[in-house]
């Protein structure tokens, strides 16, 4: 005769058993993320170098082509948001790799100031109409999340004549210490359009307003 | 501290999902030879209208022998055709022994007031009590009098309900299987405590040791059948004993139905709280009665975390809405799927299947058990998504109401 006790501990290890494997699977899947991340940020840093050979090639020669380089860049930068928008996501849940995500959110953040500066050389070379905007933002802020939201949608409305890089002001880096420095941001979020720094929230048509007014 | 609670949660949940699947397993008691010792059935009748005449009228058609059976019909104050439909039965039915009780309705009174009356005319060793809203079967007051053993103090019958026609009656018949099935599983590990007023048969000797219904409880039968557990005798559930229930067909009277039976049950587990952890009650005392406790805070618990998070997820989806104006609509796109389903939080998701998939196999045992079709696939539905916080909200009035004494009445 089973009695009531001894499902009552069958069933206790049962459970314990399956948030066992819960965890597992959990910390497999968390591998995966930040491979996963991992890889594509290498791919990007690849082609961010290719690019830069490239460039370095046509100023050799003394043929540079706009147009082609634009492209290109333009093509880092949107994937790159995509990747930072999972890259942040991914960190959220992970419970084991937290230190190899700290490095991958680094290396992210050093690909984003680089893609900016890269873009802004790019537009004074080129004369492009481009328009770039540099995102401080905090994680697990609100507001933040909402100005990153609104920063989506204008990214995906502007047909590729916006760019924006997002940096969390608060990671421990000297390069973006000298960022955040540089622009003298406090608070999260800042936007700098154009080079015009916005501090706090700023919704969608404010954001067109300034980008119609600081267009080059 | 959110991660925290949906851990715990789920923990709970599976560790009970795995628990009655585990007893769905266990042999039930097998069945005996008949036994047909005299029993007297109180039907307590208030405005019931056409129905108490199916009442008595399947209670006639019992296969039990008649000079066995003492039918007590009590006519609590009723205004329409009840004490009508009842004389005229007793005059079309002279072979029955029917007698008819007249007990005024006095205001606040409730069925335990006429339940106690018919009591004072029972002459039997055993006393069943029927619902005037519930029908019958004809084989299931043998079934129930078998499983009368000397430690046994109350036998109850599986309820079904008659003929759901609308949504609320439909989805009130799929919980009955549930709540059915899972009387029978804590019958077989006897943590069983509920008695209900569909067919439930007691040994009257507890009626005249501790008493007759609790007349100021809102579920007297839950209460009397607790009190039996507590004097130390067992409640069983007759696995073959069928009885079919009318439901309530609107929101207001479900509704008001489910906080009356939370109300009483809230009340009852109060009154018998020092038999929680108490090991002198077996199974009952050291897990079924803090289960009960645990999962009324489990539901308010979740109540809660779903009103945060809908709200939560309402004030995101509003302030972009109101940031973005009419390009909210335009900024829509597809996700990355791979990117997504990399997203997916395996360590809370993994155990919640596995939980939803145990409560799922319960569910297919208890209609196969129960002997019901599948059906109403939409109902279902419903009740599987939006009926759960349809429930703790009904939990959470039912507490308010407690909390707050709003007086009790039927």
């Amino acid at each position: 005769m089973v009695t009531t006790k001894a499902i009552f501990l069958r069933s206790l290890l049962i459970t314990i058993a399956i948030f066992g494997a819960g965890l597992l699977l959990g910390l497999y899947l968390d591998n995966l993320r930040s491979n996963t991340i991992f890889d594509e940020l290498r791919g990007y840093e690849v082609n961010t170098e290719s690019y830069l050979v490239e460039q370095a090639f046509w100023d050799e020669f003394d043929m540079n082509d706009c147009s082609m380089a634009e492209k290109r860049l333009n093509s880092i930068s949107s994937e790159l948001v995509e990747l930072g928008y999972y890259l942040n996501s991914y960190e959220t849940k992970s419970i084991f790799n937290d230190n190899e995500f700290q490095y991958i959110a680094q290396r992210y953040f050093l690909l984003e100031i680089k893609g900016y500066i890269l873009f802004n050389q790019l537009k004074e070379e080129c004369n492009l109409q481009n328009d770039v905007i540099l995102y401080f933002y905090t994680p697990d802020d609100s507001t933040s999340e909402l100005q990153g939201y609104v920063l989506d949608n204008l990214v995906q409305q502007s047909n590729g004549t916006l760019d924006v890089f997002s940096i969390n002001k608060d990671f421990n880096d000297p390069a973006i210490e000298s960022l955040v420095i540089y622009y003298n941001i406090s608070v999260s979020p800042t936007l700098v359009i154009n080079s015009e720094v916005i501090e706090g929230y700023s919704n969608y048509p404010s954001i067109q307003t300034i980008l119609d007014e600081t267009s080059s | 501290m959110i991660e925290l609670v949906i851990w715990l949660v789920t923990f709970f949940s599976l560790f009970i999902g795995i628990f009655w699947l585990q007893v769905t397993f266990l042999k039930e008691p097998e069945r005996k030879n008949y036994v047909y010792p005299p029993v007297s059935l109180i039907v307590p009748c208030w405005n019931v209208g056409f129905g108490v005449w199916k009442t008595l009228h399947s209670i006639a058609n019992l296969d039990y022998p008649k000079d066995k059976l003492q039918i007590i019909a009590v006519n609590h104050g009723s205004t329409d055709n009840t004490e009508a439909l009842i004389q005229k039965f007793l005059a079309s039915h002279p072979n029955l022994n029917i007698q008819l009780v007249q007990k005024s309705r006095a205001p606040g009174h409730m069925k335990a007031h006429a339940f106690n009356e018919g009591l004072k005319y029972a002459t039997n060793e055993y006393i069943g009590c029927v619902d005037a809203d519930t029908i019958v079967l004809k084989d299931s007051l043998k079934e129930m009098m078998h499983l009368f053993e000397p430690d046994v103090g109350a036998v109850i019958s599986i309820i079904k309900v008659n003929q759901p026609k609308n949504f609320f009656e439909k989805l009130q018949q799929i919980e009955y299987v549930f709540s059915s099935y899972i009387r029978l599983l804590m019958s077989k590990i006897d943590t069983l405590q509920t008695t209900h007023g569909a067919l439930s048969v007691y040994r009257k000797f507890l009626f005249d040791k501790y008493g007759g219904f609790d007349e100021h409880n809102l579920t007297e039968d839950f209460e009397f059948g607790m009190r039996v557990r507590y004097h130390g005798y067992k409640v069983l559930l007759a696995p073959n004993s069928f009885t079919y229930t009318f439901v309530p067909n609107t929101f207001k009277w479900f509704w008001k139905q489910r906080v009356r039976w939370y109300r009483g049950f809230i009340g009852t587990t109060i009154k018998y709280g020092d038999m929680a952890f108490n090991k002198k009650y077996g199974a009952l005392g050291w897990f079924q009665l803090p289960l009960n406790i645990i999962s009324l805070i489990i539901v308010l618990a979740m109540f809660s975390l779903m009103l945060y998070n809908l709200s939560d997820q309402f004030f995101i989806w509003a302030s972009r809405f109101f940031s973005l104006g009419i390009e909210y609509f335009k900024g829509w796109e597809l996700p990355n799927l791979y990117y997504s389903l990399l997203n997916f939080d395996l360590m809370v998701y993994f155990p919640i299947i596995i939980s939803l998939l145990a409560c799922f196999l319960i569910y297919i045992y208890a209609y196969r058990r129960i002997n019901e079709p599948w059906r109403y696939p939409f109902t279902i539905l419903i009740y599987f998504t939006i009926y759960p916080l349809f429930r703790s909200a009904q939990w959470v009035h039912s507490v308010y109401e407690e909390i707050t004494k709003v007086k009790k009445k039927w």
